[in-house]
């Protein structure tokens, strides 16, 4: 079916096991989605606008705030429309233009580009390179030493990508947190590929903020939103009000996320809270999926070891070996993964790539790495 | 046409929400164990009671 715009139905989630890191821990409940389907309309979380969406009690916004505050081991939150939009809070409340901060060598563009829009440079760490790429408390400390001296003043702010997203590597947060306010510097922890995953608290981590992706790795669609979560002691510089307009949170504009996003996020939050305490099982997934095909050969995993998320990077040389004979070159990957009901990785790609296990049930973490290495095993025998 | 067909619209549309759920679940072979049959036995149920009384209303 086509939709009178021109635009085709999506079934994408119905029909296979997607393994798009970006979408699989965006994947909506259908709780979810029957909230969707009501506050779908434009606007329709106003109808009982108090003046601002975080003191909003129908739906319940104020409440669900105070909750994800407690569930992330924070004292505030506020919502915004991604994480990329919480960072750019975090940067544009505590520094000036010429500032500078630190991030890692991992870091998503989008910390690059909200530091950019606010006039500040950014130091990037080191990073071990290939094949863990490993970012360490020695990095951070190495780039804050170093930077430090050669400018002459300490950053305004460390920026650390709990996981990234393109080697799954989980960072120690807690050992970079020390680092850096051991040398007086907040940290503003990324967590657009943990937080509604797999456990977070900020308080055992010892970070100033939380950036928190919604649609990315908390079951939200409808449309975009994240959380921004923060201690006590930058309450007054984050979440400033305006002067003209004092009910308006000055750094989303008066209001953020005000659609059916937001009422996405309180619908999965219930699920949310429950699925983080099966992470163990996510990560076994991983495990097993990276053993089954490391065993297999022709297979090897970029990043760090053991494997302790779901984010799975590979080096794929034995499809690559198949790419340089086969009629569709690099594409026959895609193609034979689709049909075994398999979506999400990106066509073309056999040297390397990346897929996520997230969300899958036993029978079909194993049909994914047995299907893997069925399509390797298929050419290989001809 | 009273609220309750718009209430029972509503009750239609989150059934087959919760049959979506199950092509989801069972994603990418849709094989149902007894268990899922049951329950989308008894969704199917639910979309065509709510309709029903929607029809029945319209007569």
């Amino acid at each position: 079916m086509t939709f009178s715009c021109g635009v085709p139905e999506r079934m994408v989630e119905e029909l296979y096991l997607n393994i798009n890191p970006l979408q699989t821990a965006g994947k909506t409940h259908a709780e979810t989605r029957k909230a969707i389907f009501s506050w779908i309309d434009g606007y329709a979380v106003c109808d009982a606008c108090k003046g601002s969406l975080r003191t909003m009690d129908k739906p319940p916004i104020r409440a669900f705030l105070a909750d994800v505050s407690a569930f992330l081991g924070m004292e505030d939150a506020m919502l915004t429309n991604g994480a990329r939009e919480a960072k750019f809070a975090v940067i544009h409340s505590i520094t000036e233009p010429g500032d500078w901060v630190v991030a890692d060598g991992n870091a998503h563009y989008s910390t690059l580009v909200a530091a950019e829009r606010n006039r500040v440079d950014v130091v990037r760490t080191a990073t071990a390179g290939a094949p863990t790429y490993e970012v360490t408390p020695e990095h951070f400390a190495e780039a804050l030493d170093t930077a430090e001296d050669a400018r002459g003043t300490p950053p305004a702010l460390a920026i650390v990508t709990h996981v990234d997203g393109s080697y799954g590597n989980v960072v120690d947060a807690a050992g970079i947190a020390k680092v850096c306010h051991d040398r007086g510097v907040p940290v503003l922890l990324n967590t657009a590929y943990s937080t509604g995953r797999m456990p977070v608290s900020g308080k055992e981590l010892g970070v100033d903020f939380i950036a928190c992706s919604a649609h990315k790795s908390w079951a939200t669609g409808g449309g975009n939103a994240g959380i921004l979560a923060l201690s006590g002691a930058y309450r007054d510089r984050v979440l400033r009000y305006s002067v003209d307009n004092p009910v308006k949170p000055l750094e989303t504009l008066g209001c953020s996320t005000r659609g059916s996003a937001v009422v996405a996020l309180i619908a999965a939050f219930p699920y949310v809270r429950e699925r983080v305490t099966h992470w163990d099982r996510e990560v076994a997934h991983a495990q097993m999926i990276v053993k089954m095909l490391e065993d297999a050969g022709g297979f090897s995993i970029l990043g760090t070891r053991p494997k302790r998320h779901d984010l799975i990077a590979m080096e794929t040389p034995a499809y690559d070996e198949i790419a340089k004979t086969h009629k569709k070159r690099g594409y026959f990957l895609a193609r034979d993964l689709k049909a075994c009901g398999i979506v999400g990785i990106k066509p073309g790609r056999t040297k390397q790539f990346k897929f996520s296990s997230f969300g899958l049930t036993d029978d079909q973490a194993r049909y994914l790495a047995e299907t893997f290495i069925d399509i390797k095993d298929r050419y290989d025998t001809r | 046409m009273s609220e309750r067909s718009v209430s029972n619209t509503y009750a239609a549309m989150f059934a087959l929400i919760d049959i979506q759920e199950l092509w989801r679940r069972t994603r990418p072979t849709h094989t149902l164990s007894e268990g899922d049959k049951a329950e989308l036995a008894s969704l199917l149920a639910t979309v065509r009671a709510a309709l029903d009384a929607i029809e029945e209303e319209m007569r």
